[in-house]
């Protein structure tokens, strides 16, 4: 190879080589290089910063996700709907809600609490303003408001909580109420109504700041008694306003700080029976002048078969009253470590760890965990009452630091067996930016892992569930007999939430109901044991009061896997005990106070599939021709569903046909009843009172009433103008009719009575029979298919629209309907049907 | 020995040698997974080549670019022999196809798309790569062992180079085989839930409604779903907006229609909502939510994308009869097409624009293009199985359309089709411009059908608080009143207002005598009736205002109550159906409708009076309302008429029904007004 092309080529693999190289230098600096270290952000993850207490929300096996169904059940409720918050105390503390079957059929109706708006309001601003305590009627899991037919509309101000509680023990459970004020006792007649006997009942001379109410049979004698919370001694004083004061851990103003004010007496009404109370805290031992109490509840702790009651205290020493028999209590919160200094709030009731005693879980304020005390009477950990704060170990203690919890439950929401707590949370402070609002927060839901204690699955469950709210009463109900409980919560300043969870693991559920005969009839304090698949379970009913609210007083155990319950020991507060072998599960029971076997509720799943086959058989039958199987399925239908209207308005309208004028009047009665805005209805019932076949039951005034009332809910339709015209002829108003049915045509050329009756008007009443006849023939072409183009809105198959049927001149449409009739002859015949007013005749 | 012999052991190592086995691996591993892709159907195993074909012509760029450098230098000296000038060619192709594949790479993965020049750019050079490649290599086949070289390691190496030549490639190649098997891309297949009973047969899972999946079995939610993907990987922004403001993207959204589904499902039962659901609210129907114990009707994805992107681009077949008889294919979805994580997405991005002959393949139809595919849901029905009585038409654009003046068959010049009005051509950057096949377009156009679907709801999008709600109801406004303008339609549709009015009064009337006011109202742009379904709910009305010279109203008809309720006596265009027993069908129960007590509605080109002064019927057909009107003494000098023909889109009583206590009231708008004056003489 020539030397200069070596050199070439050599110094070309040089430079090449000297490229890579520091191409390659470049890409290791490039690649080694060390940033700039990121200034520190506050509350940013640092490396070293560990967290033993926190637990990750653990997915697996979870699958249940909650959604709001307030508004699609019916229950469209604002709470302080009156105005901005003025800075008060009371006016941040409400409000609770109540479950309770208050018209026995069987389905949980809510009563829901209200602050009607901010203490300035005045008298007058109360009265006019829209909000208020509002009842919701449940009727298969969807809700109507009947707060004005039940009698208690008056319920405005600043109401606080409410409880259920049969005192009389008449079958239907009566209603407290409390309120920065005083305290109100309605009794239910039984019939959808209440009468208030705040006064003759002797709790109505009590004048203070009342929270919670919880209702129990503190003595044993088959009577429930009231126990209530007082609070603060809250007065405004103009000279506070815009003090601040040191509330716990931090600043907020003077007047919405609770220790700003003195605490006052808690309240015991002895039901000393025939609807008479005695207020005898003092006597019993009970009054708890020290605290500043929002919560208690009767729960039966020692396991004694008495009920003892916890008190939870907000910034002062919770309490513990163990009940010694006699009515009688003595206060052991120290001795049992209950004695919290914490804010307390919200008390739920059920045994977390599953070692057959019950436990307590309190929830707290901002920075003060939530407390889990742990009965150690519970595997035999301790011989006298006393309990452990687990919250910490268990998980719920440390999350908790950063809310405000009130409304608390225990729930089994995936039927584990293993009840899980949901916590309603709030702040007390407010937005920084708008002092008119409190500070949003969202809930927890607790999910219980066993051995491995609590986690939040809230994030796991749903938008609606971790919404921030301002948080305060929970309550938890199966309001669609599903078995699985619905968490409704109320929110200061905001819509109420009705929680329904969807999903989750398949496992099967059980739910018991108690109805005590010796025992105080809405069997508050009877302790149910139920074993399954080796688990045993323990609840007590009417325990747990939540914060000023109240969940309904049932049982509902997860089974797990199985499909029964082994055993169920129900023991009365009476002493007397009952067990039950082999309950299958995926059902509700009542059972009875001395009957041998407990009810079965219906089925919530079978009884929507039974309705809907009956609902179906019916339609059948009826496009068969089998009206008698069709009016009976129907009736079927009915029973399960009572306000189901398309049903009630068919059965109505198949007993029209079949002739039963009365029953049919009943079903559009009815129908009427369950919705006034029905407008079928009001057409419906006004043919049947206007037509003179129904004998008896006509009655054209109410017949025009009731069209009349289908023009109100839609005025421009013009069939009930065409009735009421029709009702004008028939009580022999001539020219009322003709301007009636003239008014149909402008907006219903096609009208086929306007035109018919307008012709017989102009034979009549102006003895133009060529008018006549052209109307006459007008009306019967307005029978035939609408002329057009093309196939539009409302054609049918037919070629010919039917002619009416029913209304004040049924007869004469029947006459019709025999074949070709004349005119003149349709007129005669006519001339016996219309009124005999001023209508002239030939 | 001389150097010839030495260049020659040292070119012997250079093919034998690592680099030359890689670079020649890559090179025909990367021709032989590109072609597959022009000629085998889509599928998985594609798709995963794609990706590995890519993946590979990256790690290739280095030792390919160091090698054929260092054989260039190595043969640059040489004479130029016929396999030197294949080996410049065939360096050149490798130089363009890697050039281009690099492009193609860049615009798939950062740009809209992957023109079809680009692609053809990137194909051309590495078909005439393989060419090369086996003309250069061909002679060395006949390559004896270099002097020195042992026969045996000479015969090792050609093993090794044939393995990495031909063995390592097709090896990579079936990589995509087990790839496929592992991940074949996201399940258009779904399942029923356990409480799913079919009370119309077995077969008919999803009546009454018309509406199928090809399998006749459920789709999993997301088969239909994921519009957003279309619009946010900067493919069709444009179009996805469009959309997401339209009809087609609230139908199941709309609370009016999540109420009526919901009384439908209290009082006919919730499985007689799938009725509705092939229209409004397809994803939900085909998943199988709309079951007793369920207790939101639609599913989540369906209530958020309602007639989504896929819902109607899937549509393989439909059927005149209407009642959402059509048929859905759900396309094999790309890989990746529904991750969630952005490197997988841009891979699913990256296929789609890279090799996008199925996406365009299987989502554009010339079907989409009929009136009779618009049908499918523009045309409305119940019958026995659904009010347990018989047949009645309900809604019916599609018949009202063809058999008006604007339809005449095989003539694009003067037939005005669905898609020439409610979706205009726009302007803008779109991969889905230019189509050769619209009579109306060219492939360069540069345009796009609008996908707002211009229509006259002009209530919901606002009361939803859509993003751009409030242009989209602007533009429904302008729409109603004919001020939307479309250029490429122009010499055929008509101009102006799209409904007009006239009013026709007398100049002079007689005082104390009746006047007859006579308004006309003529359907003029409309291309099915006016107004036009469902015309239990929509409303247009007259309202005729006459003031004297005081100001004073003398006579009024038509205007709404302080309730917002129009008065009895108004003319009115609306249905007014009943039920069995002669009663209103007044909350949207369709399920109970068994025909109408009237119908008014403007057919296409035709005209109605509403006239306001009562005389005897001369005509039977009595298309002529009435109402007396006489002037009252004393007014003097003139009569100032004023008639307005209203629209909304929801009557008062239903809005009051659906949403109680809300105070909610549908927002009317005036499509024509008209006005003149009368003076008044002894």
């Amino acid at each position: 190879m020539p030397l200069p092309a070596l050199k070439r080529w050599t110094h070309r693999r040089v430079l090449m080589a000297a490229a890579l190289a520091a191409l390659g230098a470049c890409a290791i600096l490039w690649f080694t290089r060390k940033g700039e270290e990121e200034p520190y952000t506050p509350g940013a993850a640092v490396e070293g910063v560990t967290d033993v207490l926190k637990k990750d929300a653990s997915g697996a096996g979870w699958g249940v996700v909650f959604k709001d169904v307030a508004q699609s059940r019916g229950i469209d409720f604002t709470h302080f709907s009156g105005g901005p918050r003025s800075t008060q105390l009371p006016e941040d503390m409400g409000s609770g809600c109540a479950f309770g079957d208050y018209d026995g059929d069987g389905d949980w109706d809510l009563f829901v609490v209200d602050t009607i708006g901010p203490l300035t309001l005045s008298p007058g601003d109360v009265r006019a303003a829209k909000g208020g305590c509002r009842l919701y009627r449940n009727d298969g899991g969807t809700f109507t408001d009947v707060t004005a037919e039940a009698g208690l509309s008056d319920l405005k101000g600043t109401y606080m909580g409410a409880a259920w509680g049969d005192y009389d023990n008449d079958g239907f459970p009566d209603l407290v109420v409390t309120s920065y004020g005083g305290i109100r006792l309605f009794h239910n007649k039984g019939d959808g109504t209440f009468e208030e006997v705040t006064k003759s009942s002797g709790v109505g001379g009590f004048k203070g700041f009342y929270m919670g109410a919880v209702w129990g049979d503190a003595d044993g004698d088959g009577l429930l008694d009231l126990y209530i919370c007082g609070y603060v001694d809250y007065r405004f004083d103009p000279k506070d306003a815009g003090r601040a004061s040191k509330f716990g851990h931090a600043t907020s103003p003077f007047t919405i700080n609770p220790s700003s004010y003195a605490p006052i007496p808690n309240l015991y009404f002895h039901n000393e029976g025939k609807g008479r109370f005695r207020e005898m805290a003092l006597e019993a031992g009970i009054a708890n002048a020290e605290g500043r109490s929002l919560s208690a509840t009767f729960a039966d702790l020692n396991d004694d078969g008495k009920p003892d009651i916890y008190v939870a205290n907000d910034v002062s020493e919770g309490a513990l009253f163990v009940n010694e028999g006699e009515g009688l209590f003595s206060d052991r919160g120290h001795e049992a470590h209950v004695a919290d200094y914490r804010g307390a709030m919200g008390i739920a009731v059920g045994d977390a760890n599953g070692d057959g005693a019950l436990d307590l879980f309190v929830t707290h304020w901002i920075a003060e965990a939530n407390a889990l005390y742990l009965n150690k009477l519970g595997g035999g950990r301790s011989r006298t009452l006393d309990f452990e704060d687990a919250a910490e170990r268990t998980g719920l203690g440390q999350v908790s630091t950063d809310d405000i919890a009130w409304g608390t439950a225990f729930l089994d929401v995936d039927g584990d067996g293993l009840p899980d707590l949901v916590v309603a949370n709030g702040s007390t402070f407010e937005e920084p930016v708008d002092t008119r609002k409190l500070v949003p927060m969202p809930m927890r839901l607790f999910r219980n892992l066993g051995e491995k204690g609590f986690v939040d699955v809230a994030p796991l469950s749903g938008a609606d569930m971790t919404v921030p709210r301002v948080g305060r009463g929970l309550a938890i109900a199966d309001v669609d007999g599903d078995l699985r409980e619905e968490i409704a919560v109320v929110v200061n300043g905001g819509k109420l939430v009705l929680l329904k969870a969807e999903g989750g693991p398949p496992n099967h559920r059980i739910a018991i109901r108690c109805e005590g005969r010796k025992s105080n009839r809405s069997a508050f304090g009877t302790k149910l044991v139920l074993e399954a698949g080796g688990k045993r379970q323990i609840r007590e009913i009417g325990a747990g009061s939540s914060y000023l609210s109240q969940s309904a007083p049932e049982a509902i155990f997860g089974l797990g896997s199985g499909t029964k319950a082994d055993v169920l020991t129900v023991r009365w507060p009476s002493g007397a005990t009952a067990t039950f072998r082999d309950l299958a599960g995926n059902r509700a029971y009542l059972v009875v106070e001395g009957e041998p076997a407990p009810r079965t509720l219906p089925d919530y799943r079978a009884r929507t599939l039974a309705f809907w086959d009956a609902y179906n058989t019916a339609r059948a039958a009826f496009a068969k021709g089998d009206f008698a199987a069709s009016i009976a399925a129907y009736r079927r239908a009915l029973e399960i569903d009572p306000r189901h209207e398309d049903c009630r308005y068919a059965l109505g309208n198949l007993l029209l046909e079949q002739g039963d004028r009365a029953a049919a009047k009943a079903e559009f009665e009815e129908l009427l009843r369950i919705q006034p805005r029905s407008q079928r209805g009001h057409g419906a019932l006004g043919d049947l009172l206007a037509d003179p076949a129904s004998g008896p039951l006509r009655d054209l005034a109410a017949a025009r009433k009731h069209y009349e009332s289908a023009g109100a809910i839609y005025t421009p339709e013009t069939g009930w103008v065409v009735r009421t015209g029709e009702v004008a002829l028939a009580t022999g108003d001539a020219a009322g009719a003709g301007r009636t049915f003239r008014k149909v045509l402008v907006s219903n050329p096609r009208s086929f009575q306007a035109l018919y009756f307008l012709g017989y008007l102009a034979s009549r009443e102006k003895k133009n029979d060529a008018e006549g006849a052209r109307f006459f023939d007008a009306a019967f072409a307005a029978l035939g298919p609408q002329a057009s183009p093309a196939p539009g809105e409302g054609d049918v198959k037919k070629a010919e629209k039917a002619l009416p049927a029913r209304g004040a001149f049924a007869g004469h449409w029947a006459y019709l309907a025999q074949g070709a009739v004349r005119m003149d002859d349709a007129w005669r015949d006519l001339d016996g049907r219309v009124g005999r007013g001023a209508i002239k005749r030939p | 020995m001389n150097s010839s012999a030495t260049g020659r052991a040292t070119r012997t190592a250079g093919w034998a040698g690592l680099l030359s086995r890689v670079a020649a691996g890559f090179l025909v591993y990367l021709v032989v997974s590109g072609l597959p892709l022009r000629l085998f159907r889509f599928s998985p195993v594609l798709e995963w080549t794609v990706l590995l074909h890519t993946l590979a012509g990256f790690l290739s760029l280095v030792p390919i670019g160091v090698y054929l450098w260092r054989h260039f230098l190595e043969y640059r000296a040489d004479a130029l022999t016929p396999s030197k000038v294949l080996g410049y060619c065939g360096l050149g192709a490798v130089v363009l196809a890697e050039g281009t594949g690099l492009w193609v790479t860049y615009l798939a993965l950062l740009t809209d798309r992957v023109s079809p020049f680009a692609r053809t750019l990137h194909l051309v050079p590495s078909v005439a790569l393989a060419v090369l490649l086996v003309a250069h290599l061909w002679p060395l086949r006949k390559r004896s062992p270099a002097e020195g070289v042992p026969q045996e390691a000479f015969s090792a190496a050609r093993r090794g180079y044939v393995v990495a030549l031909l063995g390592v490639p097709a090896a990579a190649l079936l990589l995509a085989f087990p790839a496929s098997l592992l991940y074949d891309g996201p399940k258009a297949v779904g399942r029923f839930p356990k409480d799913y009973r079919m009370p119309y047969g077995q077969d008919r899972p999803f009546a009454p409604s018309l509406a199928r999946t090809d399998s006749n079995g459920p789709l999993a939610p997301e088969a239909l779903a994921g519009s957003a993907a279309c619009g946010v990987a900067g493919c069709h922004p444009a179009i996805y907006a469009e959309w997401a403001v339209s009809a087609h993207r609230w139908s199941a959204l709309d609370p009016a229609f999540q109420r009526v589904q919901e009384e439908m499902g209290k009082q006919n039962g919730p499985e007689s909502t799938r009725y509705c659901g092939g229209c409004h609210d397809p994803i939900s129907l085909f998943s199988g939510a709309k079951v007793v114990f369920k207790e939101k009707l639609t599913e989540d994805l369906g209530f958020q994308e309602g007639v989504s992107c896929l819902s109607c681009h899937a549509v393989a077949k439909t059927d005149v009869q209407g009642n959402a008889n059509y048929t859905v294919k759900p396309p094999k979805r790309y890989l990746f097409e529904n991750a969630k994580s952005a490197p997988l997405k841009l891979a699913s991005y990256f296929l789609i624009r890279s090799y996008p002959g199925h996406h365009v393949n299987s989502l554009e139809k010339r079907l989409f293009k009929t009136p009779e595919y618009c049908a499918a849901c523009h045309k409305q029905f119940v019958d026995q199985e659904v009010n347990n009585f018989g047949w009645v038409q309900l809604q019916n654009q599609y018949d009202n359309w063809r058999k008006s003046k604007w339809n005449h068959p095989k003539d694009a010049k003067t037939t005005v089709e669905c898609r020439e009005c409610h979706m205009p051509l726009l302007d803008g950057p779109e991969p889905a411009s230019g189509d050769t096949a619209d009579y109306n377009r060219t492939a360069t156009d540069g345009k796009h059908r609008s996908h707002r679907f211009l229509g006259a709801n002009q209530y919901m999008p606002t009361l939803l608080k859509l993003e751009g709600g409030e242009q989209q109801v602007d533009l429904v406004k302008k729409w109603l009143k004919g001020e939307v303008e479309i250029p490429e339609i122009a010499n055929k549709w008509a101009k102006g207002a799209v409904v007009s009015l006239d009013l026709d009064v007398p100049a002079k009337a007689r005082r104390g005598e009746p006047l007859k006011l006579r308004v006309v109202i003529t359907s003029n742009k409309v291309g099915h009736d006016y107004p036009t379904g469902p015309l239990d709910l929509i409303q247009s009305w007259v309202e005729v205002e006459v003031k004297d010279e005081t100001g004073k109203v003398v006579f009024a008809s038509g205007k709404p109550d302080e309730k917002k309720m129009i008065p009895p006596g108004t003319f009115l265009f609306k249905a007014e159906p009943v039920d069995r027993y002669g009663n209103l069908i007044d909350r949207h129960n369709l399920w109970e409708m068994v025909g109408v007590r009237y119908r008014r509605s403007l057919f296409p080109g035709f005209s109605d009076a509403a006239e306001y002064a009562f005389g005897c019927p001369g005509t039977p057909a009595v298309s002529k309302p009435s109402r007396d009107m006489t002037i009252p003494a004393p007014p003097r000098g003139r009569l100032d008429v004023l008639a307005t023909l209203h629209y909304r889109k929801l009557d008062q009583y239903l809005v009051d029904f659906l949403f109680p206590g809300k105070g909610l009231s549908a927002p009317i708008t005036d499509l024509a007004q008209a006005r003149t004056t009368v003076e008044i003489v002894d």
